[in-house]
Parts: structure tokens; C-alpha cells; sequence
């Protein structure tokens, strides 16, 4: 956690009810973590692109990825981030229902940081964001990575 | 199949490859080829009845009795009247044909029997005669041991042979000035003659008081049987000098016949069945494969996408239900009330995409009785029907052409034009006031019904994806996305399809519905007019 600022988390989910049970359980764990939602594969590109492109836009923090998106999937996204000079060390957390052996090996392939099925117990979902999210601030990637910490006013 | 192999040849095919061997023309003497099946004592029965269901109601393994091991003969071409008295026959039982049976199986190379009657022979033109046998075995075995050999022994290729026949179609050189006689065996003795080349009846080999100027008695093993080859001079030769043909080139010659003759029919067997067989099933095993591997690709999309989306739902529902319980604790009671909806909802969804899977399912079994329906009056009631909702829609449905009467399913084409309206609803939007326009146009073989709205059309690439299982141009609507999805698979039941047209300038998008003409042949019965 950075001491003065917030950490940008980028979830890219196109469930509005999934993007909510995250968005719940990450303000629950901490007010520092700003996240910006990206809704399918389109506005996600854009947005990687446009960061990818200009040394004055900051990186995120961490991303939340979902493989099931429209337009452009999971893992077109994916690969767009760990291709990018900028973005590649930028820590990626696919996040997704699904438990396919095709998906985990070609997210693996892509260089995605870890590959978390999203929980169908109660009171998991709250429990592994949790987890995902105190094993990220350990991370010392904050120290070289340019990274966006500005204050917003609203998360 | 009624081979224990892996591979299993029918009738037909059998038929196919004796027939191309053209074994009258290339052979002679030879009564055919055959394959004779070994039938363990408990198979026997059920190989019997086998044999029977395709359409030999007499059939059974001759001759009768318990034995340790049965053969039979099922299959040998050409079927004619002789070779139909050995069907079923089993050479096992048989000390001579067993002989070369065994020594076939246990060497794994072809095999001469001793001197047999055929058991084609009947009353008429009796000759002796013998078998080659040339073993069959289980594929992908190891055979380099006698009892691994016996272990994957499945049956023989054979071939009979009459003994007269035989000899005098083989033999090449003219034979004014010698002749022979062939024994069976390493002596030559007359209880053991095969054949006698002469016109008389006396054999001359153990004859001391008829010696011919020149003879020799050779001896061939051809195929592990030995034969005693007696060729002579016939009188009349007298010097060597006089005649054109020198006589070890006459004696050399028969020999030489036969032997090669052996060679090239043993190798071209050998060589020409397993070919024969291999390429059949090679083919047939790669469409099997290609077979397999579709349904299998197709099966494992399935899967994937039906557990996601039931997966999904009920993460959230799940997910909400620990929230409603945490805000619960913090005494936040109307929030947590307030996400009781989502859970709901979430429930909903599930319950919803079960019964569509059901539904999906459902349409390749049941009720699919047919009858003719005459689909201008079926879609008069059903516009009927949806009239309310197409008023609250702004939208209407005009048929624009006289439809055909087809034999189909009532309801499941109901169904069909339901997916369709309600895709348009949803997506056809047009300021206008919206509009179904259906008609259509006969051609080859095929009823084609257009389906076309008037919204904005369906993107190229979506032509094909929007038949997929619970694919959704747009995630928020309603529906599941299934409608298509059912849609056509009623129609491939109906032996037809349904396609998004090509897209045009101005047009919304069209659907095409197509029936095979012969749903409509009822409706000749009926006499009604195209």
C-alpha cells in the first residue's frame, strides 16, 4: 500500500454482478485501492493502448482479469498487457469461473501472474479477494514500475 | 462383426475381393478362395445363429459333434453350386486339412495339405485335390513364438484345389514328349498319387518292366509338403538329337511351372489380401477418427459453455448471499435486504437455463410426430395469437407469399417462428414501427421461408456464431440464448436448416428456413394444389 496515495486496481469483468460482489469486498478490505471497471474486451483495449502508448499515463496497480468478455476475450487482453513494454510488469490476476484445463495452460503461456477460479462457496469470494489482494501488497513492484497513485476523489 | 479381430470383413467385400482376382481366368484348378473362421467350442453357438441372421437359415458348422476346436468355412467365392457344399464345413475336423491347418497356424506361413477329395467333388469328373492355407491373425500382435501364434490365430485364407485342373492349366510348355506323375509325399508310392499326366491308367514310376528311355524323379516341397515328381519320356522320344525341345528343358519346364506358380499364388495371396483389407480400413478408420473427433469437439463446446453459464449465476448468488449476511452483522439490515434481489435473480437465471437445456434435449426425442400442416393457416393463428404483444411492440407480421403445406412437427415449427419473433422484438428495432415479413420461394427439392425484419441487420460475423448455444448479440437482454440454438436443431430434425442470409443494403436482417421437398409429398396425397 502505497503510504500516501491509492492503488489503481483495474477490473476488467463485463457481469455487473460480479463487478459488484469485487468492488464490495475490495472497498470492505481497504479504502486505498481506487478501481476502475473496464466492462468487455473493447474498452479494455483502448484503455491498455492508450496507457501503453503515453510515458505520462500511469500504470495500475494490479488487474483483475476475466476471460469471458465481449468483443475482445480474456485473453487477447492478456496478451496485449504482457506484450506491452510498459505494461508487462504489470501484475495480472486472471479471474474467472472457469477451471478449464485450455484456458489455465493458455493464460500460463501468456505470462499471467496467477490464474484464481472465482469461488462458488459462500463467503469465499470475499475470503479469496482478500487473499489475492494482501499477496499483491507484498509485492515490490510499486518500487520500479511508474505507477498511479494520484488522489481521486472518488472510488 | 463374426471375426474375433479387430478386423472384420463382410460378405460383400469378400465377394469384392474374390471377384477381382478373377480366378478363373488366372488360376486353374483352383476352386476358389475362401476364408474358413476357427470357432472356439463356446462360440459355436452363437456363431451359428450369426451366420444364420444373414439370411442362411440352414447354416451350421459341419459335420456335427463335440470336438475341442471348430472351424468354419464362411466365407468362398465363387458361391456356385460346388462350393456351396462346403459352406459351414469345418476342414479342422478333418485329419488331412487339420494337418495343414496346424502347421499353417503354428509357422505363420502358408501350408499344402495333403492329398484330400475335395469335398466339393460330388459324382461327376472325380479328381483329387488339395489346399493352401495361409494363416489370418489378430492385428497388432506379436507372432514370433508358436503359441503366440496360436493365441492370435483368428482363421485362414484357403484356397482348393483340383488336383487335374490345376496341372493341366499350368502347364506352359507342350507336352508331346514327356510326361509325369506327381505323389503326394517323399515316395511314390501308387496308394499316394496325386495326379497322372498320362492318358492310361498305369503309373509308371514303380513299373520295372515299362521303362521309359529317360525319367527322373525329383522331389518338391512346396508350401512345407513334399511332392514326388516323376516326369518321364513318353515312347516315340527316342533321341535327344531329334527333337527341338531338349528334354531336361521339358522336365525343367513342368517343374518350373509348378513351383512358380506356387510361389506367385502364395505370394500375390499374401500381398493382395492383407492390401485389400489394410486400404479398406484405413479408410474407414480415418472417417471413423474425423467422426469421432467432431462429436468429441462438439461435446466438450457444450460442456464448457453450459458450465460457465450456470457457473456464473451462481458465483453471484453465492457471492451476494455472504454480503447480505455481513451487512447483516453490521446491523445494515435494508442494504442487506436490499441484495436479497440479486440472489433471486441469480436463482432465476439457473432454474431458467435448466429448463432451456431440458428443452434442447428434448427436441431430438419426443413427440416429433408429423403431420401435414399447412403453414398459411398456422401462421395466421399464430399472428393471432401474438397480436397483443406485437400491438405493445409497435410491430407487425405480414405474410407476403402463399406457403407450403409441409409435413413437420405442429409445435416444434411453432417454436421455431416463436425464437424468430422474439429475436426480432428484441432486436429489430425500427422507428417506423417494426415488421416481420415472411414468405417463400420453392426451389430444386427444397421450400425456402424467409424470414426478414426490417431493423438494422445482423453483422456478417455473427452469421454463424448466433446458432451457438447461449450466444447473445447483446449480454444484457433478456433470454438465454438458446432460441436459435433450438431452432435449428428443429429444423436439422426436420432433415433441413436455417441460415442468416447474406446481408443486404437497407435490410434488416433475414433469416432462411429450408425444408426438404419431400416434407410436402403428403400433401400430393392429400390433392391439394401446389
Amino acid at each position: 500500500m502505497s503510504e500516501t496515495g491509492t492503488d489503481q486496481l483495474l477490473l476488467v469483468e463485463d457481469s455487473d454482478d460480479h463487478a459488484e460482489l469485487a468492488e464490495f469486498y475490495i472497498t470492505d478490505y481497504s479504502d486505498r485501492i481506487r478501481i476502475d471497471r473496464l466492462r468487455d474486451g473493447a474498452e479494455a483495449m483502448s484503455y491498455l493502448e492508450k496507457v501503453e502508448a503515453s510515458p505520462e499515463q500511469h500504470l495500475p496497480w494490479l488487474v483483475l482479469l476475466d476471460l469471458k468478455l465481449p468483443k475482445y476475450d480474456g485473453h487477447e487482453i492478456l496478451n496485449r498487457i504482457k506484450s506491452g513494454r510498459r505494461l508487462a510488469g504489470v501484475p495480472v490476476v486472471v479471474f474467472s469461473t472457469s477451471n478449464a484445463a485450455k484456458d489455465i495452460r493458455q493464460a500460463l503461456e501468456n505470462y499471467a501472474n496467477s490464474y484464481i477460479v472465482k469461488p462458488m462457496e459462500a463467503g469465499r469470494y470475499g475470503e479469496v479477494l482478500c487473499e489475492i489482494l494482501q499477496y499483491w501488497e507484498l509485492n515490490q513492484h510499486r518500487a520500479v514500475l511508474d505507477l498511479d497513485t494520484e488522489q481521486r476523489r472518488d472510488a | 462383426g463374426l471375426f474375433k479381430a479387430s478386423e472384420s470383413v463382410s460378405r460383400e467385400e469378400w465377394k469384392a475381393f474374390a471377384d477381382n482376382l478373377n480366378i478363373e481366368k488366372y488360376y486353374p484348378g483352383i476352386q476358389g478362395i475362401g476364408f474358413s473362421l476357427m470357432v472356439p467350442p463356446e462360440k459355436k453357438e452363437e456363431h451359428e445363429q450369426a451366420v444364420r441372421a444373414q439370411g442362411f437359415p440352414d447354416y451350421r458348422i459341419k459335420p456335427e459333434g463335440k470336438r475341442d476346436m471348430y472351424s468354419a468355412i464362411i466365407y468362398l467365392e465363387p458361391f456356385d453350386w460346388r462350393n456351396q457344399r462346403a459352406f459351414g464345413y469345418d476342414m479342422f475336423s478333418q485329419e488331412t486339412r487339420r494337418e495343414a491347418m496346424k502347421r499353417a497356424g503354428d509357422s505363420g506361413v502358408a501350408a499344402m495339405s495333403g492329398r484330400v477329395t475335395l469335398v466339393q467333388e460330388t459324382y461327376q469328373d472325380i479328381q483329387y485335390g488339395f489346399l493352401l492355407y495361409l494363416p489370418l491373425y489378430q492385428k497388432n500382435k506379436v507372432l514370433k513364438t508358436v503359441q503366440q501364434r496360436r493365441d492370435a490365430l483368428v482363421g485362414y485364407v484357403y484356397s482348393p484345389f483340383r488336383i487335374k485342373d490345376l496341372m493341366q492349366g499350368i502347364l506352359l510348355t507342350a507336352q508331346k514328349d514327356v510326361s509325369f506323375e506327381i505323389y503326394d509325399g517323399a515316395r511314390p508310392l501308387s496308394e499316394t498319387i496325386l495326379y497322372n499326366h498320362a492318358d492310361s491308367k498305369e503309373l509308371l514310376c514303380n513299373d520295372s518292366a515299362h521303362k521309359p528311355h529317360y525319367d527322373g524323379l525329383y522331389r518338391v516341397t512346396i508350401a512345407g509338403r513334399v511332392w514326388s515328381l516323376y516326369i518321364y519320356s513318353k515312347p516315340g522320344f527316342t533321341s535327344l538329337e531329334e527333337e527341338n525341345q531338349p528334354l531336361y528343358v521339358a522336365f525343367g519346364g513342368i517343374l518350373f511351372d509348378v513351383m512358380l506358380f506356387f510361389i506367385l499364388f502364395i505370394n500375390s495371396r499374401k500381398r493382395t489380401f492383407a492390401e485389400a483389407l489394410a486400404q479398406e480400413r484405413t479408410v474407414e478408420l480415418e472417417e471413423k477418427s474425423r467422426e469421432l473427433a467432431r462429436s468429441n469437439e462438439e461435446l466438450e463446446q457444450f460442456v464448457y459453455t453450459v458450465s460457465h453459464d450456470l457457473k456464473s449465476p451462481l458465483v453471484t448468488s453465492m457471492g451476494f448471499i455472504s454480503i447480505i449476511r455481513k451487512l447483516a452483522d453490521r446491523g445494515q439490515y435494508e442494504q442487506a435486504v436490499e441484495k436479497l434481489d440479486k440472489v433471486v435473480r441469480a436463482n432465476e437465471r439457473m432454474n431458467q437455463l435448466i429448463r432451456d437445456l431440458l428443452e434442447l434435449s428434448r427436441v431430438g426425442r419426443m413427440d416429433m410426430d408429423k403431420k401435414s400442416i399447412d403453414l398459411n393457416e398456422l401462421l395466421k393463428a399464430f399472428i393471432e395469437n401474438q397480436s397483443i404483444r406485437l400491438r405493445n411492440s409497435d410491430f407487425s407480421i405480414e405474410i407476403t407469399s402463399e406457403l407450403p403445406v409441409l409435413y413437420v412437427n405442429e409445435s416444434r415449427i411453432l417454436q421455431v417462428f416463436e425464437n424468430l419473433l422474439s429475436n426480432a422484438l428484441k432486436y429489430a428495432h425500427n422507428k417506423e414501427g417494426g415488421k416481420l415479413t415472411i414468405y417463400a420461394v420453392a426451389e430444386h427439392e427444397q421450400w425456402h421461408i424467409f424470414c426478414q425484419d426490417n431493423g438494422s441487420g445482423i453483422p456478417e460475423e455473427y452469421h454463424r456464431k448466433i446458432f451457438g448455444l447461449f450466444y447473445r448479440l447483446d449480454a444484457d437482454s433478456e433470454g438465454t440464448g438458446i432460441g436459435l440454438a433450438v431452432a435449428k436443431k428443429i429444423m436439422k430434425f426436420h432433415g433441413g436448416d436455417i441460415r442468416v442470409e447474406p446481408r443486404k443494403k437497407g435490410e434488416g436482417a433475414v433469416f432462411r428456413l429450408t425444408f426438404p421437398q419431400q416434407t410436402s409429398d403428403k400433401r400430393q396425397e392429400k390433392g391439394r394444389n401446389v
